[in-house]
């Protein structure tokens, strides 16, 4: 046990207060709790403020969209997200806050897909599939370049409507209404979720739970309105089938996500199995026992078994803190 | 911050736009889809919204359907003509499995033939009082194939559409039940639904703008304005000129 005397406290306290004040220059971090509300209210102030003025980008736009020559259209439009993604790059070097350099993207990619959209509509295009391609490209492109987790979700989810709009066409489908095959998305949802298995982030280790997240959402969300839906997909499995074998499968996914969260520490995924499970049970429950069973008692029951899953999920809690501790 | 990533983003920004312009300017290199000058009927204006300048005209178009309920349904538009569009119509109408398989077909993307006051417009305004006189007349998956079918460009227009399917229990006429179902088609859209007028024709079509939605059972009154407009090699409309009409020009220059 180290005895300090006070002069030599009043020391080590005054050295340890200049790398506090010297971490908090460096790092934009907030010690205190005055500090900390002064800057959520300038990250609300920064986030109203560029949502104005990006709609009064988008407005002035409009009132001079039909008096521009033709060749302005594409120049203002790429332009203009070039201009974003310059300032997002210049704002990272220049070691701004990551929280606005974070806006500074989703701006950029905001733009971009306003860009084609408007640009496709003006020169009267037919809608392409591929148009998605190009905005999951920018959005997985910006996410590894900043390191911003929301990006790498829009672009991993933009990359799987990509590839269920493409199966649509190639089966001469029209690629719009690809939401119809919901079992179109589950290939490029199951590989999202074994991407960490196969490389790991190092660098960046969250975006192993974001890969892991959107998979897992996107293949419940799949199961989900295939249940309901009941398109007889594979020709096997007659339609009345359909129903229960993929809720019960979701059930199954559920726990699975569940399970694999709490090996992992991860909250957000034992969150995201947590409520699959709980949605595809009630909707199971409902298909078996609401034509029959007197309604207060189906309530009762359901009442029962969500302060089961409360129990159970009290456990899984202290099982998670358990193992951020160890 | 790793900058080879975010140039890799600045060049999917060019190569995308890039992209967009070439395959407009190459759709433009000719207008095998078909030339027609389309009047007021046929090209709806905007609603004046706030002061957008934007003008996007919608292509209001019909068939000549099987009920007097049913809209874009054509007698055509059968199980042969699903089947030849590509949809799977091999189950019969009377099978148990018929309506669950009809009802999951996905809607496809396919060449529609837009026939401009013709036969199907001229038996269209007999039955009730529509406005426009551009009709669907038929559909096909190769465009090649339907031009050698409707050769007069300056009449009929190539452009493509949506065409959905489904099983059929009553009668469109009367609503009756039918003595056994039958498989019938429908046409959702055409795509592009809208054409965008550029400078300096715009500013012609401005002034005619009002802030008013014209209603659905509008009667039908003298047109304002004709617009040229050509289909090109991948069949995506533009407007080549916009000429007001004699009351219009009136209107405007008293103004």
């Amino acid at each position: 046990m180290l005895l300090l005397t006070a002069e030599q406290r009043s020391t080590l306290e005054a050295h340890l207060d200049r790398v506090l004040a010297d971490l908090t220059r460096q790092f934009a971090v907030d010690v205190s709790e005055s500090a900390k509300r002064i800057s959520w209210g300038m990250r609300l102030a920064t986030l109203l403020g560029g949502t104005a003025f990006g709609a009064a980008v988008v407005l002035f736009l409009h009132r001079i969209w039909g008096v521009l020559p033709a060749v302005a259209y594409p120049l203002i439009l790429t332009t203009g997200t070039l201009v974003l993604l310059a300032a997002t790059g210049f704002a990272a070097h220049r070691g701004v806050a990551r929280y606005y350099v974070s806006l500074l993207a989703l701006a950029a990619g905001v733009g971009f897909a306003l860009d084609l959209n408007a640009l496709e509509s003006t020169l009267n295009r037919i809608p392409s599939p591929h148009s998605l391609l190009a905005w999951a490209a920018m959005a997985l492109l910006m996410a590894y370049a900043c390191g911003i987790r929301l990006l790498l979700g829009a672009g991993l989810i933009l990359l799987c409507a990509y590839t269920a709009a493409l199966w649509m066409a190639c089966t001469g489908g029209y690629w719009v209404t690809f939401p119809e095959r919901a079992e179109y998305l589950i290939p490029s949802a199951t590989a999202l979720y074994a991407v960490p298995w196969l490389r790991a982030h190092r660098e960046q280790r969250d975006f192993d739970f974001v890969y892991r997240f959107c998979g897992g959402a996107l293949l419940l969300i799949s199961l989900m309105i295939l249940s309901k839906t009941g398109d007889p997909c594979c020709t096997f499995v007659p339609g009345k089938a359909l129903e229960p074998i993929c809720q019960i499968a979701g059930l199954g996914l559920s726990v699975g996500v569940v399970s694999h969260g709490l090996w992992l520490g991860r909250g957000g995924l034992v969150n995201l199995g947590a409520v699959g499970f709980v949605v595809f049970l009630f909707v199971r429950l409902h298909a078996w026992w609401w034509h029959w069973m007197p309604t207060y008692l189906f309530f009762f029951i359901l009442g029962a078994i969500a302060f089961l899953l409360l129990l159970v999920f009290k456990r899984m809690r202290t099982q998670l803190s358990e193992r951020a501790c160890g | 911050m790793k900058s080879v990533w975010l140039l890799a983003a600045a060049v999917v920004v060019v190569v995308a736009n890039v992209w967009v312009v070439f395959t407009a300017r190459s759709n433009r290199a000719d207008a095998s889809g078909g030339t027609v000058e389309l009047t007021e009927r046929e090209l709806g204006l905007p609603v004046l919204m706030g002061d957008s300048t934007a003008m996007l005209l919608e292509l209001k178009w019909d068939a000549v359907s099987r009920g007097r309920h049913e809209q874009r349904a054509p007698e055509w538009l059968g199980a042969a003509k699903l089947s030849e569009l590509g949809f799977d119509c091999h189950v019969p109408a009377t099978s148990p499995d018929a309506r669950s398989h009809y009802s999951s077909l996905p809607s496809r993307l396919v060449y529609l033939v837009l026939e401009y006051d013709g036969e199907a417009a001229k038996k269209a305004s007999a039955v009730n009082s529509t406005r426009t006189r551009l009709y669907v007349v038929d559909a096909g998956e190769e465009a090649r194939l339907l031009r050698k079918r409707y050769p007069d460009n300056q009449r009929f227009v190539i452009t493509r559409g949506v065409v959905r399917v489904r099983l059929e229990e009553r009668d469109l006429q009367d609503g009756t039940p039918l003595p056994e179902p039958r498989v019938g088609g429908w046409i959702g859209s055409v795509v592009p639904d809208q054409v965008f007028v550029p400078q300096p024709f715009s500013q012609l079509l401005q002034p005619l703008r009002t802030h008013d939605v014209e209603p659905k059972e509008k009667p039908a009154s003298e047109p304002r304005f004709t617009a040229l407009v050509r289909w090109g090699k991948r069949y995506e409309p533009w407007v080549q000129s916009v000429r007001l009409l004699p009351e219009a020009e009136q209107g405007s220059k008293a103004r």
